[in-house]
């Protein structure tokens, strides 16, 4: 009998967490930007393209874009939609929401710092809503783990931009993120998928640290003013084909436009003797 | 008492990215880095702000004619742990400024590496830390 209580109550033990008891990730996370920094923190010149599997329509779309079109009033204080914004300087406060009566996890919670932006990632196999439901910045998202990756699938996703240098972003963006924790270090891969603007997956990796004292800098009082003195019903743009400013990153570097704008044959190792052959050639 | 750098310069570092947001454009993208100019007027604006706060200023450009210069600045949540408030300039004082010009010369915007307050020498720019992203 004695036998049967121990082992009854090792059993009990075993089995207090719940079945799907996972890496906690919650805290306070801060950005790490040694991966891209130039393209995450101050930008670079324009006609950065590289990295990007960039279709035809996103070309266009890039070669007409002038990047002061985003200190318009309307655009000043536009959110980075979710694919976006985990490549600037951020840091996010991750939390659980629990089942009061059998504290199985509903669904985490992302408060993010740049722009003031609040996420939900549902775990309780809530239902993803109908097409025609709103778009949201943030979007619609489920997780499941997977050992202890969380996988999270974000649809309903705003149009917005891939890159500050103009290559955009559509409605039908779905973005598949991993997150990855070691310690206190959280490694998060994001996969994007837009049927209207890429094609193949674009994939970006960041990394994230635990902030073990947190700070208050988790306000965002963005405001709208005339950044500008300018006519406040002027968009500013460019006439195809003259964008004086499309070849700049290409000249920087000494690339081959071709390579910088070449979308995605260009992310491949493959690639290497056709740049090598475009170089030679000049 | 000699500052030690090494020390400084990440800490320096870390106080910055602290409160970094990033621009809602690319600085490099919008404002010649390798070109400095220098403007010297009266403040007309104060836009103590995110995503980045702007000083308009009323300064004669490299023709002599009285233009306003937009001068773009860190973001209210950065300069604030550089000790700039929203109180620190007023309209009417005269300044003098230091930047990159826009790649857009019509645009009279600049953006800021150095102010300087002519009545009272206050001085943003020259010291470590002093800069935003």
């Amino acid at each position: 009998m004695r036998t049967f209580l121990i082992g009854a109550a090792l059993l009990l033990t075993l089995g207090a967490g719940p079945a799907g008891a996972q890496i906690s990730l919650a805290g306070e996370w801060a950005g790490r930007y040694h991966e891209d920094q130039g393209d995450r923190v101050p930008g670079d010149v324009q006609g950065d393209f590289t990295g990007v599997p960039l279709n035809d329509a996103a070309r266009r779309y890039a070669d007409a874009f002038d990047v002061t079109r985003v200190a318009l009033l309307e655009h000043q204080c536009q959110p980075y939609n979710v694919a976006h914004i985990y490549r600037g300087p951020l840091q996010f406060r991750w939390w659980e929401d629990k089942d009061p009566a059998t504290q199985e996890i509903i669904a985490y919670r992302q408060f993010i710092g740049t722009y003031m932006q609040w996420r939900t990632i549902w775990m309780n196999g809530h239902e993803r809503p109908p097409a025609y439901a709103p778009h949201t910045f943030m979007g619609f998202s489920t997780g499941v783990w997977n050992g202890d990756i969380l996988t999270v699938t974000t649809t309903h996703i705003k149009k917005e931009f891939y890159r500050r240098s103009g290559i955009p972003s559509s409605d039908l963006t779905t973005l598949v993120e991993h997150y990855i924790r070691h310690g206190n270090l959280l490694s998060h891969v994001m996969i994007i998928t837009d049927p209207v603007y890429l094609t193949e997956p674009y994939v970006n990796s960041e990394e994230f640290v635990l902030m073990e004292r947190g700070n208050q800098n988790w306000l965002y009082n963005c405001e709208y003013v005339m950044e500008v003195p300018m006519n406040k019903n002027e968009v500013p743009y460019y006439l195809p084909g003259m964008n004086p400013f499309i070849e700049d990153y290409a000249k920087k570097f000494g690339l081959p436009f071709e390579a910088v704008f070449g979308g995605a044959p260009t992310l491949y190792p493959e690639y290497r003797p056709v740049l090598e052959r475009l170089m030679n050639g000049r | 008492m000699r500052a030690n750098w090494k020390l400084i310069a990440p800490t320096a570092l870390l106080a910055a990215m602290a409160g970094a947001v990033q621009a809602h454009h690319s600085f490099t993208a919008t404002y010649f880095e390798d070109r400095t100019i220098e403007i010297e007027g009266k403040l007309l604006q104060f836009m103590f702000r995110n995503p980045h706060s702007f000083v308009h200023v009323e300064a004669p450009d490299e023709n002599g004619a009285m233009q306003r210069w937009a001068v773009e600045w860190g973001g209210a949540g950065q300069l604030a742990g550089q000790g700039v408030t929203n109180q620190t300039l007023r309209v009417g004082d005269v300044v003098t400024i230091t930047g990159n010009p826009g790649r857009d010369p019509s645009d009279h915007r600049v953006r800021m590496q150095y102010l300087r307050r002519n009545t009272d020498g206050f001085e943003w720019g020259r010291n470590p830390g002093e800069t935003f992203n």
